[in-house]
């Protein structure tokens, strides 16, 4: 079967869609002279900065693989403020609440607001997503609304899209459900005001999404990202955080589920530019089959930025010796008085745990669903919200790698986790 | 027919022989103890019978219940009965005591044929045994022995028979590592299980173990075989005396009789 991402002709898809692409002429400026910068550019090899163990020049055009999907991951039981994009535009638009304002990328443009399509000066994949965004959200959180916000992206077609969040006070639970199968682009930009928090749980079932999260905590507010990468052949996760007001906490924690040929790659960069802010940055990644995961993480602690804590630790279970894992975990620290640790753990299925199960009665097919389910369950507990734990864990424990994934008698296990 | 039935038994590891020929018979109903250096196979003769990985008989025969006990995977001879106290129990990091716990009795009770166990009545059930074994609620909830004490995994092991209610249960030197008090809260949960329909293997140095568990036989193993039994008398008797003699035997005498170094 022939199945990938169609190639991605920068230049051809903008005079494609030019016409409808919204904004005025100072956006449509803006878009042109990025897409000369992506056009000159071209996609990211491994010789570009931050891109050494992801080609995506070359994974994107692999083109005959076999798709790596999971099943579709489903939030409805929370019953959230749903937005739904498919090939890249939004199809179904929510009504806000009291303390929720959303809009469509295309209605914020429309309406005149220039500020929406933001900023792609430094950075190659938010050039393109400039160029070519036709959609995406808007949102503004003041005051902690009763339900999560969703934003689910499907469809086969190339897509790029572009979302803004904005929350002023109190807490937001975001869900990113990316099953789009074809090739998408997504940048998020959020900004955290003092007191604010925004918590934001992702799921990649499908498809190749690059993805570049960029977040200002601009008081002691809080960013907490968890990411479940459970199907798709190519995942790039990008986050970027500026801390910027004392008692800013910043939590990015990434999960792979690593089957077929998947490669994963999460990376982040935080920047503690002010004193006593917190950060920790995880991943946890189990790769069966061909499978590869990626942990880029860089910690850079500015001059002057006192009694700051920031951890990193990346953790792979090895089921596969096809399978292949890299990571580089990086401390830029440039103050005296902080506390900063970095590691990298690389194994197997500790087969004497395996035994010790097994000796209990437990068949061995639980036994391994059992063990690598409870390696997974460090990232499912940082998702705050209990409901949308016990939602994803259903979803995690039903593809955890290596594992016959009959469920009987298992999937109870994440739950109370 | 006897519960478990060891003949001639000659195992090992990749190439070392650490059992060598080594017999033992226990009945239902019976508690026997096993003593002996370091090093001279006890442990490798539990993880054989519980079915590790790696550890294969050479020659013998192991009969449980009648059944080739060497012939099957180590869940299956759980579901026949086996249980194996680890000497060193493992952590298992993510899943919580009491989900292993409801895991295990649910695979175990399937195996044999019987319903699983409503959580309602598993979680009394549990709450009921584990205080009797002081492990309290908070160890229950806990990742399975991830951060236990010593003592605390021990009594966990105990905790695991009382709730799977084995026909054999190995406790391998599960007395060592606990203070006075929960050496007694242990024994006692062993003596509450003794039973016409079950027996034990205790492994253990220490005599005063089977001050508190009764054995009927002791017996002391030796470079992978059993070179002398007795009542628990002969407890008394290692207790004073160690194991210089029969140590002795095994290098003078080559596969002497026990008798022989006394003689
Ligand atoms: N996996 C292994 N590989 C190599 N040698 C082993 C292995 N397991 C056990 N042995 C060796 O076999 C012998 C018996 O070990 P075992 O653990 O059974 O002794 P033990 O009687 O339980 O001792 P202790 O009283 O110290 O617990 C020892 O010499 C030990 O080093
Ligand atoms: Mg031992």
């Amino acid at each position: 079967m022939k199945w990938g991402p169609r190639m991605l002709d920068a230049t051809a898809h903008f005079e494609t869609i030019h016409e409808r692409l919204p904004g005025g002429a100072e956006v449509l400026q803006a878009r042109r002279s990025a897409l000369a910068r992506a056009e000159q550019t071209g996609l990211p090899t491994r010789r570009n900065e931050g891109w050494h163990y992801t080609d995506l020049a070359r994974l994107l055009k692999q083109n005959d693989a076999v798709p790596v999907r999971a099943n579709a991951f489903d939030a409805n039981a929370l019953a959230p403020l749903q937005m739904v994009f498919e090939n890249g535009l939004l199809i179904d638009e929510p009504a806000g609440d009291d303390c929720v304002t959303i809009e469509s990328l295309a209605h914020a443009l429309a309406s005149g607001a220039r500020n929406h399509v933001g900023d792609a000066s430094d950075n190659d994949m938010a050039a393109f997503n400039l160029a070519l965004a036709q959609d995406g959200a808007v949102i503004t959180i003041d005051g902690t609304p009763n339900q999560a916000v969703e934003l689910l992206t499907r469809g086969d077609e190339n897509a790029h899209l572009r979302h803004t969040i904005k929350v002023k006070r109190g807490t937001v639970t975001l869900i990113e459900n990316l099953q789009a199968n074809g090739y998408t682009n997504a940048v998020l930009d959020v900004e955290v005001d003092p007191g604010a928090r925004a918590l934001l749980v992702r799921i990649q079932s499908a498809g190749h999404h690059v993805g570049l999260t960029r977040v200002s905590l601009n008081g002691d507010g809080a960013f907490c990202a968890v990411t479940f990468v459970t199907g798709g052949n190519l995942a790039r996760h990008e986050t970027h955080i500026r801390l910027l007001g004392e008692g800013a906490r910043a939590d990015v924690h990434g999960a792979i589920l690593g089957h077929g040929t998947m490669h994963a790659d999460m990376t982040s960069q935080l920047n503690h530019e002010i004193a006593k802010t917190d950060s920790l940055t995880t991943l946890h990644a189990v790769l069966d089959d061909a499978a590869q995961g990626v942990f880029q993480g860089k910690v850079v602690v500015a001059r002057d930025a006192q009694h700051v804590d920031a951890q990193q630790q990346s953790r792979a279970m090895m089921l596969s010796e096809r399978a292949h894992m890299s990571a580089k975990p990086e401390l830029e620290i440039y103050a005296d008085d902080v506390a900063c640790a970095h590691g990298a753990a690389l194994g197997e299925l500790d087969a004497d745990a395996l035994f010790f199960l097994r000796s209990r009665g437990i068949d061995e097919a639980a036994a391994r669903h059992m063990l690598i389910s409870g390696f997974l369950a460090a990232p499912l507990a940082h998702i705050e919200n209990e409901d949308l734990r016990a939602c994803v864990a259903a979803h995690v424990s039903a593809h955890v790698p290596g594992c016959e994934n009959d469920g009987e008698g298992v999937n109870a296990e994440l739950a109370d986790a | 027919m006897a519960l478990l039935e060891i003949e001639n038994l000659h195992a090992g590891v990749d190439d070392k022989a650490i059992l060598n020929g080594f017999d033992l018979t226990i009945q239902a109903g019976e508690v026997h103890a096993i003593m002996g250096p370091n090093g001279s196979g006890k442990s490798t003769l539990s993880y054989l019978l519980a079915g590790r990985d790696g550890y294969e008989a050479q020659n013998g025969n192991v009969r449980f219940d009648g059944a080739d006990l060497l012939d099957m995977e180590p869940e299956a001879r759980a579901i026949a009965g086996m249980f194996l106290a680890f000497q060193y129990p493992l952590e298992i990091p993510g899943v919580t005591n009491m989900t292993f716990l409801r895991t295990a009795l649910n695979a175990v009770r399937r195996g044999r044929g019987e319903d699983e166990m409503d959580p309602a009545s598993f979680l009394r059930m549990v709450r009921e045994k584990s205080r009797a074994m002081g492990v309290d609620d908070d160890m229950l909830k806990r990742p399975l022995n991830v951060g236990f004490s010593g003592g605390e995994k021990k009594r966990n092991e105990v905790l695991q028979m009382a709730v799977l209610e084995p026909r054999l249960a190995i406790l391998d030197e599960t007395d060592s590592g606990l203070d006075i008090d929960a050496l007694q809260t242990v024994a006692d949960g062993v003596n509450a299980m003794r039973s016409d329909a079950r027996g034990m293997l205790v492994i253990t140095h220490y005599q005063r173990l089977l001050d508190f568990i009764k054995p009927d036989f002791v017996h002391v193993m030796v470079h992978g075989r059993i070179v002398r039994s007795g009542g628990p008398e002969l407890a008394e008797e290692l207790e004073r005396s160690g194991y210089g003699a029969y140590l002795g035997a095994e290098t003078g005498g080559q596969g002497n009789e026990v008798g022989a170094a006394h003689a």
